[in-house]
């Protein structure tokens, strides 16, 4: 009887690795019944968490001790805001100055630009430097394309959207290609990451090599993406950095992608 | 059997709720294969398989939860319980004590967190002090959970 019982608990036990193996094969991550799956089950839990979600508010707004201080954030968050409208339109000037174009687009004031703040409901080890989850999603007005910021700075892009929920890619994902360009030369590249945390910046001339502290700014819209957004600096040539006529640059971000708990999706009205 | 379920239960969401707390800074101790290793090895003769029906069905919820592939945590799972309960038959019945079930558990646990660590090149699972924070954790954990089966069993 007890060796029976034996037998069938080794029997179930390597049917079930045997069904999670067959999971993990057919199932991609990413893919749509994936992420409506995890929308899902993220909907049916997010009531029961809202206690630690409120107790680690709380945390935080002990944090932020004085009333000063959190004026002084509000401050800097409107002037955060104030900067990314200003940071486009210098960036329209340059670019379109005295041409139909510029003419054609209206001034972009910052009264255009709308932030959604959003929380990181997920973000697994296993793609940490490629994908995050948040808690808006197609509801909260939240298009694929849409710029993800954080503070001014971009992190990445809005890949899926579900109704509450949408999956940004990171900019240190290696499948995620922008154009970007380098502030000071007007030099246009293609930023990419290498999903441990880098960045890189290729396509640059080797004719007029850049200096460390360049600031890097996307390049063009493309569908809900904008030109203009700060991405991060140049931080000196990779090791094998000659490709021909091109160099690749290592890249700075001016934000540390371990520590994304809340983002910014922006709008532009 | 109701108190297997409700204790797999409460466990996925006290790991549940310390996962939100603490994400996405820091990795939290597997509670609930912890509790379900320390009920495998606490002479439940006859409810092992729902012990690994509910290892698969909470790491499958864990993975939807949290974004693993799907099937990973359940595949982690299962196998740490059925490497539990493969040593624990090994060893002789008066080697049984609840210091090695706690040594056994834990070691499970410690090994889903290196394998992890080899895995996923994040941050918070790198081998420093965040892994032995997780680890102390779970030896805490475990120790709770030892008190608790063992001191029932006594009374």
């Amino acid at each position: 009887m007890r060796d029976r019982k034996m037998v069938e608990f080794w029997q179930v036990g390597i049917s079930l690795i045997a069904f999670s193996m067959v999971l993990m094969a057919v199932v991609g991550h990413q893919s749509s019944f994936d992420v409506r799956m995890r929308s899902f089950i993220y909907e049916g839990l997010r009531h029961l968490e809202l206690p630690a979600l409120a107790l680690r508010e709380g945390i935080n707004r002990a944090l932020v001790l004085s009333r000063d201080k959190r004026m002084f954030l509000e401050k800097i968050d409107s002037l955060q805001k104030e900067n990314v409208a200003l940071r486009m339109e210098l960036n329209r000037d340059k670019e379109f100055s005295g041409s139909e174009a510029y003419e054609a687009s209206p001034y972009l004031a910052a009264e255009g630009v709308n932030f959604l703040n959003a929380t990181v409901i997920y973000r697994h080890p296993g793609w940490w430097w490629r994908y995050l989850t948040i808690d808006k999603g197609r509801d909260d007005g939240v298009k694929k394309g849409m710029p993800v910021l954080s503070g001014e700075n971009v992190v990445g892009r809005v890949s899926i959207v579900e109704d509450a929920t949408a999956v940004v890619e990171l900019l240190t994902s290696p499948d995620l290609r922008i154009p970007v360009i380098v502030e000071d030369t007007r030099d246009i590249g293609v930023l990419s990451g290498d999903g441990k945390g880098n960045m890189s910046l290729f396509y640059m001339p080797r004719k007029a090599p850049l200096q460390r502290g360049m600031k890097i700014a996307t390049a063009f819209a493309v569908g809900n993406f904008y030109p203009g957004l700060l991405v991060g600096a140049v931080d000196g040539p990779e090791e094998d950095f000659v490709e021909g006529d091109f160099v690749t640059y290592k890249v700075k971000p001016d934000i540390d992608f371990s520590r994304l708990r809340r983002v910014r999706i922006l709008e532009v009205r | 059997m109701p108190s297997l379920w409700f204790a797999s239960i409460i466990t996925w969401l006290v790991q549940d709720f310390f996962q939100v707390l603490a994400n996405p800074f820091s990795g939290i101790p597997d509670f609930y294969v912890l509790t379900l290793g320390m009920l495998l090895v606490s002479n439940r003769e006859g409810k092992e398989i729902h012990l690994l029906v509910a290892a698969f069905v909470g790491g499958l919820l864990w993975d939807l939860r949290w974004g693993s592939p799907l099937g990973f945590s359940s595949l982690f799972y299962v196998s740490a319980m059925l490497a539990v309960k493969l040593i624990w038959g090994a060893i002789s019945q008066t080697a049984r004590t609840s210091l090695s079930a706690t040594l056994l558990v834990l070691g499970s646990h410690i090994c889903i967190s290196i394998a992890e660590a080899f895995i996923f090149d994040a941050p918070i699972l790198h081998i420093g002090l965040a892994f032995v924070v997780k680890q102390a954790g779970a030896f805490l954990f475990c120790i709770f959970m030892n008190a608790y089966i063992f001191h029932r069993e006594m009374d």
